[in-house]
C-alpha cells in the first residue's frame, strides 16, 4: 500500500515539507558554496558575484605548493604536517579502537555501562576547549617536546567514539555463531578472530579511519593550543592567513579541502549504503 | 587487556578533568600546591555572570531555531520512500557539521559582509546601501550555531518520528482530527523525546562554542569557552580559567545525564509498543 496517499500526508502537506527541507538545506550549504563560488574569482577583492572567472587563485596556490623555494608561506610544509597528523591519528584510533569495540560487543563485565559511556560519548561531549588547554598544561608542565604527538594524541582522544561506533555498528552485524563455528573446528581465539571478526567488519574499520582521518585534518581548537613553530597544521595556516591577508588564495585552499571532504563522505556513505543493503 | 590503548586516551582524558578540577582550588603561580575557593568567588563578579548568561542565551536560542528548522527535515527524511533522497538530505546536514569551521567561516564572511551576498540582496530589495549589519556580532555567531549544529537534531527526531505507528495517525484522522490536530495531539508528543533529545544535544554543543564566536563574533561576542581561552592563554590565570573549565565540563556531565534519561525513555515506550 502506498502510505504517503492512505491519509492526510498526501498533496500539500508532503510538497510543502519537500520544499521547506530543500530550501533549508541551500541555506546550510550556502557557506560551503560561497568559498567554492569564491575561489573562482579573477580579482583581488572579495566581491560577489565575481566579476570574472578564472583558475588565478589556484594556479596561486600551486605555484606555492609545488616550489619548495616559492613557499614563504609555508603552505606545503602545513599540508604535509596535517597529512602525517590525520594519518598518525587514524593508525592511533584502529589500534586502539578496534580491540575495544569487540571487548564491547562481545563481553559483558563489570562496570560495563560505564566504559560504554567512556569510550562512546565522553570524548564528543567533553568541552574541546577544556582539553586543549589542559593538555597544554600538562605538556608544558613535562618539559618534553613531543613533536606531532602532542596533537596525534589529542586528536585520537576525540576520534576514538568516531572509530569505535562504527566498528561497535559492524561488530553488532556480525553471528556470534560464525566465529563459534571457527573455534569448534579448531581454530585458536586469535585465529578466529583475525581470519573471520576482521575480515567481516573492514568496512566499519574503514569508514572509521576515513573519518576520524577527515576529523583530524579539519580540526582546529586543539590544533589552535598545540601547534608549534615546527607543526603547523593547515587549519592554524588558513587561521593565520586569514588574520593576515584575506587573499582569495585561502578560499582556493579551503575549496580544496571542501572537496576532500565531500569525496570522503560520499565513500563513507557508500560503504555503509552497501552494508546495510548485505544485511 | 582489549581496552588498554583504548583506555590510554580516555585515561588522558579524565586526567585532563581531574588536573583542571584541582587547579581550579588553587591560587594563581600555586596552582597545586595551594588550596582556596577564591576562583569560584570570583565567578561571582559580574562580568563572569553576564558572559555566563550570554554562553547560556545563545545556546538555548540556537537550540531552539535549530529545532524549529530541524522539523521539516526530519519529517522529510522519515517519510520518504526514496533511499536516496533520503541519503542525500543526510549527507547536505552532515557537510556543515563536518567541514572545517574555518572554512566555512570564510563562507560566511562573503555572506554576511558590509558588501556580502545578504546585503547586496536586502539592498536591493529595500534600494538601501548595506542596511544589515550582520558580521562581527551575535547575528552572525547564532547563525554560525545553528548551521553547523543541525544533524544534532535531525536524527534523534528521525529516529522518533519513525517509531510513531502509522495507524495512530489514521485512527486520529478517522475520528475526524483535522491535519493540525493530528500534529499538535498525535505527532508532537510522540516525537517528543526526539525532539528534547535534539534541543539538549544542540545546548550542550554549543555552550562549549569556541571556533564559531571566534571567527565570527569579531572580539565583539564573548562565551565560556573563549574566556577560558583568555585566561589559560593570555592572562596566564589558570585557576581563573579552571573554575571555568570546570562549569563547562558540569554542563556537559549533565547533558549527557539528560541524554541517557531520555534515551532511557525512548527504549522503554519502544519496547512498550512491541
Amino acid at each position: 500500500m502506498d502510505e504517503n496517499t492512505s491519509i492526510g500526508r498526501a498533496g500539500v502537506e508532503a510538497t510543502v515539507i519537500k520544499a521547506l527541507t530543500w530550501f533549508l538545506l541551500l541555506l546550510l550549504l550556502l557557506p560551503i558554496a560561497m568559498v567554492l563560488a569564491m575561489s573562482f574569482t579573477s580579482v583581488t577583492t572579495l566581491q560577489f558575484p565575481p566579476p570574472e572567472l578564472s583558475l588565478r587563485w589556484y594556479a596561486d596556490v600551486w605555484s606555492m605548493v609545488s616550489d619548495e623555494q616559492n613557499d614563504f608561506t609555508r603552505l606545503r610544509e602545513s599540508f604535509e604536517t596535517s597529512f602525517v597528523i590525520a594519518a598518525a591519528t587514524s593508525l592511533v584510533c584502529l589500534v586502539a579502537g578496534v580491540p575495544a569495540s569487540y571487548a564491547l560487543v562481545r563481553f559483558r563485565f563489570l562496570g560495563h555501562r560505564v566504559v560504554e559511556e567512556l569510550l562512546l560519548s565522553v570524548p564528543i561531549i567533553f568541552p574541546t576547549v577544556v582539553l586543549g588547554v589542559a593538555l597544554l598544561v600538562i605538556v608544558s608542565m613535562s618539559g618534553l617536546d613531543l613533536g606531532i604527538f602532542q596533537i596525534v594524541v589529542a586528536h585520537s582522544i576525540i576520534g576514538l567514539p568516531f572509530m569505535m561506533r562504527n566498528c561497535v555498528a559492524a561488530l553488532h552485524g556480525i553471528d556470534p555463531s560464525l566465529q563459534e563455528a571457527a573455534k569448534t573446528l579448531g581454530a585458536s581465539s586469535i585465529r578466529a578472530f583475525t581470519e573471520i571478526i576482521l575480515p567481516l567488519i573492514r568496512g566499519g574499520m574503514s569508514s572509521g579511519v576515513l573519518l576520524v582521518f577527515i576529523l583530524s585534518f579539519n580540526e582546529f581548537t586543539l590544533s589552535y593550543f598545540l601547534y608549534t613553530i615546527d607543526v603547523f597544521p593547515l587549519s592554524i595556516w588558513l587561521f593565520q592567513q586569514s588574520n593576515t591577508s584575506f587573499s582569495p588564495a585561502i578560499f582556493a585552499v579551503s575549496s580544496l579541502m571542501i572537496v576532500i571532504n565531500i569525496a570522503v563522505i560520499l565513500i563513507v556513505d557508500k560503504a555503509f549504503g552497501t552494508q546495510k543493503a548485505a544485511r | 587487556m582489549l581496552l588498554l590503548p583504548a583506555s590510554f586516551l580516555v585515561g588522558l582524558l579524565t586526567v585532563c578533568g581531574l588536573a583542571v578540577l584541582r587547579m581550579s582550588f588553587g591560587r594563581k603561580n600555586a596552582e597545586w600546591s595551594d588550596w582556596s575557593f577564591d576562583s569560584y568567588v570570583a565567578l561571582a563578579d559580574p562580568y563572569f555572570v553576564n558572559i555566563l548568561a550570554d554562553t547560556l542565551w545563545l545556546a538555548l536560542l540556537s537550540a531552539v531555531i535549530t529545532s524549529v528548522i530541524s522539523f521539516p527535515v526530519a519529517l522529510f527524511m522519515a517519510r520518504t520512500r526514496s533511499e536516496v533522497a533520503r541519503r542525500m538530505v543526510l549527507i547536505c546536514i552532515m557537510l556543515p557539521m563536518l567541514v572545517s569551521l574555518l572554512v566555512q567561516s570564510f563562507g560566511w564572511v562573503a555572506i554576511l559582509g558590509p558588501d556580502g551576498l545578504a546585503n547586496q540582496i536586502v539592498g536591493a530589495i529595500l534600494d538601501v546601501e548595506r542596511p544589515l549589519a550582520l558580521l562581527f556580532n551575535r547575528t552572525g555567531v547564532l547563525l554560525g550555531l545553528i548551521q553547523t549544529t543541525v544533524p544534532l537534531a535531525v536524527l534523534p527526531m528521525v529516529a522518533s518520528l519513525k517509531a510513531i505507528p502509522l495507524s495512530l495517525e489514521e485512527a486520529a484522522s478517522v475520528l475526524g482530527a483535522s491535519r493540525a490536530k493530528v500534529y499538535t495531539n498525535v505527532i508532537l508528543p510522540l516525537a517528543w523525546p526526539g525532539i528534547a533529545a535534539g534541543l539538549v544535544l544542540v545546548f550542550g554543543f554549543n555552550t562549549g562554542a569556541f571556533v564559531v564566536p571566534l571567527l565570527l563574533g569579531g572580539l565583539k561576542v564573548t562565551t565560556l569557552a573563549l574566556v577560558i581561552r583568555d585566561q589559560m592563554g593570555v592572562l596566564l590565570n589558570w585557576p581563573m580559567g579552571s573554575a571555568l573549565s570546570v562549569i563547562l565540563i558540569a554542563f556537559a556531565l549533565t547533558v549527557q545525564a539528560l541524554q541517557n534519561v531520555i534515551g532511557r525513555r525512548v527504549s522503554t515506550e519502544e519496547n512498550s509498543h512491541g
